[in-house]
């Protein structure tokens, strides 16, 4: 060790620059990508043959409806879950992330790193399917439109929420099941307060905002879903920035 | 090192506890430590890998401060700078190769050639830095020497390092136990845990015992080798007339105890040597078959137990 080591500050650039590439790498493994690719496939196919089932004039409804209950109900938060949920979490547990929390840098930096990388590889899986589900089951430019904004917008949110959870509780994917089946698929069904407060609610009205199409339920206005949406996805990552600090490294 | 903390103390440790629920990990220990190499000596379960976890910041104390050059490493970004550790975890990035690993290590700690400083520090540990294979194809020896390479390439004051000659064959051991002995020697502070006797015995004179979370003993490693070879031994010898045996002994005055058995003897003694040198003439005189001889209180726990117990 008789060479001279220089050295300088450590840019949140850098930290995010570094935590991204590293990240995206740990995560981005072949049973997640080939499980959520499936899944994908799936939902295209099913999207072509409710759209060949169906009647022509009806089928730009029935595209949103695909989109509706099986792309942002089940494709956007799985899809956001199996990837936001571990990236972080995974690495606690498994003794890594102490070479990238025990370093002279910003902590925030490191959480929008991975959320960066979780995004880059969620948001492909889940909007070419969704979109290509909705165009396979006859959408027209609106509907496939709205079928991309939710879905984006989805995705994001969902990532953020689910980051956070990783770090909050333990067997998150577990916590996060049992939000996206019990919370937003039954309890948010209930009424509108308790739809209010779930995350496909907001989803769900952009894209009957911006497709036009009655899905049979009173749509929050889209300036309002996209306020909320990107205020609970920046206060999810604020708030993971601040239990990322507070974590027990392993 | 001492008991309390003084000018020179890189890390100073007081009254630190910590539990987890019910279960208390580290209980209540005082002690600093300063330039060289210091061994961290404690049979598995001690509390050692929670103190280190603690002296990084990882996990803060329940009670009490720890402190590495003065600061908080938990809350003090610029100290988090100054310190490499190898923690037990063997995890790594396992999809990155060893250099791409160590310069992740060295550009996160603000290191300006961050590739260059890898390359040197690899080779440091005597692995090749244009190795092909991820570190998933390693062997436990090598990673343990990459973790070592990313703790050392920035190059830090102090290293806190957990069980790291553990998965290294003997040549690797010596190899960097002289890599420790030579940073210590550079007036870094090196902080390095075992479970193995004879590794704290080639990494230096300084030890910092520990057992079930409590201080046992600190101090030169050969005033506690001096009171383990005084402790009392524990033998058992496998032979078939243990009374005859066991009054002969007794009347020697080799074994201060004896209990017998229906085919052995357990003898207390406080010469183990004398008594092993005594008991084949022994056989010899007395016609009796001497079948083994097993020491009961070699292991480490019960040199603990026994530092415990005369505390």
């Amino acid at each position: 060790m008789n060479t001279i080591v220089r050295r300088q500050p450590v840019s949140s650039g850098q930290v995010f620059s570094i935590s991204y590439r590293v990240l995206i790498r740990e995560i981005s493994t072949v049973g997640r990508l080939v499980g959520t690719g499936v899944i994908g496939v799936v939902a295209i196919l099913i999207g072509w043959a409710v759209g060949a089932g169906s009647d022509s004039d009806d089928r730009i409804e029935v595209a949103a409806q695909v989109v509706s209950n099986m792309g942002l109900v089940l494709v956007v938060p799985i899809v956001s879950l199996v990837f936001a949920s571990v990236v972080l979490s995974e690495m606690n547990e498994d003794g890594t992330l102490v070479y990238l929390w025990l370093r002279p840098m910003d902590r925030a930096p490191i959480v929008l790193g991975g959320l960066a990388a979780a995004l880059s590889l969620v948001l492909p899986l889940i909007v070419i399917p969704v979109v290509g589900a909705a165009l396979a089951a006859g959408a027209d430019s609106a509907t496939a439109l709205a079928a991309l904004l939710s879905s984006l917008l989805g995705g994001v949110v969902y990532g953020a929420v689910f980051g956070l959870l990783s770090l909050v509780v333990k067997r998150s994917i577990l916590w996060g099941m049992a939000y996206i089946l019990i919370w937003e698929g039954v309890v948010a069904s209930i009424g509108t307060i308790p739809s209010r407060l779930s995350l496909r609610g907001y989803t769900r009205s952009i894209l009957t905002n911006v497709s036009g199409m009655d899905l049979g339920f009173d749509p929050v206005s889209t300036p309002v879903c996209i306020v909320v949406l990107v205020a609970v996805a920046v206060v999810a990552t604020v708030l993971a920035s601040v239990r990322l600090n507070h974590l027990d490294v392993a | 090192m001492s008991g309390s903390a003084g000018p020179a103390a890189a890390i100073e440790v007081v009254n630190a506890s910590k539990a987890f629920g019910d279960v208390i990990a580290v209980s209540d220990l005082t002690f600093s430590v300063g330039p060289g190499v210091t061994a961290l000596l404690g049979p598995n379960g001690a509390g050692k890998s929670t103190l280190f976890r603690m002296l990084c910041g990882l996990t803060p104390p329940t009670a009490g401060t720890v402190r590495v050059l003065g600061a908080d490493a938990r809350h003090d970004r610029e100290v988090r700078g100054r310190i490499g550790m190898v923690s037990q975890q063997d995890a790594l990035f396992d999809r990155l190769k060893a250099l791409e690993f160590v310069t992740v290590a060295a550009s996160t700690q603000g290191v300006t050639d961050g590739p260059g400083a890898a390359r040197r520090a690899l080779e440091l540990v005597q692995l090749d830095p244009d190795e092909s294979r991820p570190l998933s194809a390693f062997s436990k020896g090598m990673r343990q020497r990459v973790k070592v390479a990313a703790a050392v390439v920035h190059d830090p004051e102090v290293l806190v390092l957990d069980e790291p000659l553990s998965g290294l064959d003997p040549v690797q051991r010596r190899r960097m136990t002289e890599l420790f002995h030579g940073l210590g020697a550079e007036g870094r502070c090196v902080l390095v845990s075992s479970h193995v006797l004879e590794e704290v015995a080639r990494l230096g004179s300084r030890v910092v015992v520990i057992a079930q979370g409590r201080l046992v003993a600190s101090g030169d490693y050969r005033e506690l080798r001096a009171l383990m070879d005084d402790r009392p031994r524990r033998i058992r010898v496998g032979v078939d007339s243990p009374r005859a045996f066991a009054a002969a002994l007794v009347e020697s005055g080799t074994a201060v105890g004896v209990s017998v058995g229906a085919s052995s003897l357990i003898v207390d003694t406080l010469d183990a040597v004398a008594l092993s040198r005594e008991l084949a003439p022994l056989a010899l005189r007395l016609r009796a078959r001497l079948e083994r001889v097993i020491p009961m209180d070699d292991d480490l726990e019960s040199v603990f137990r026994y530092l415990v117990e005369r505390r």
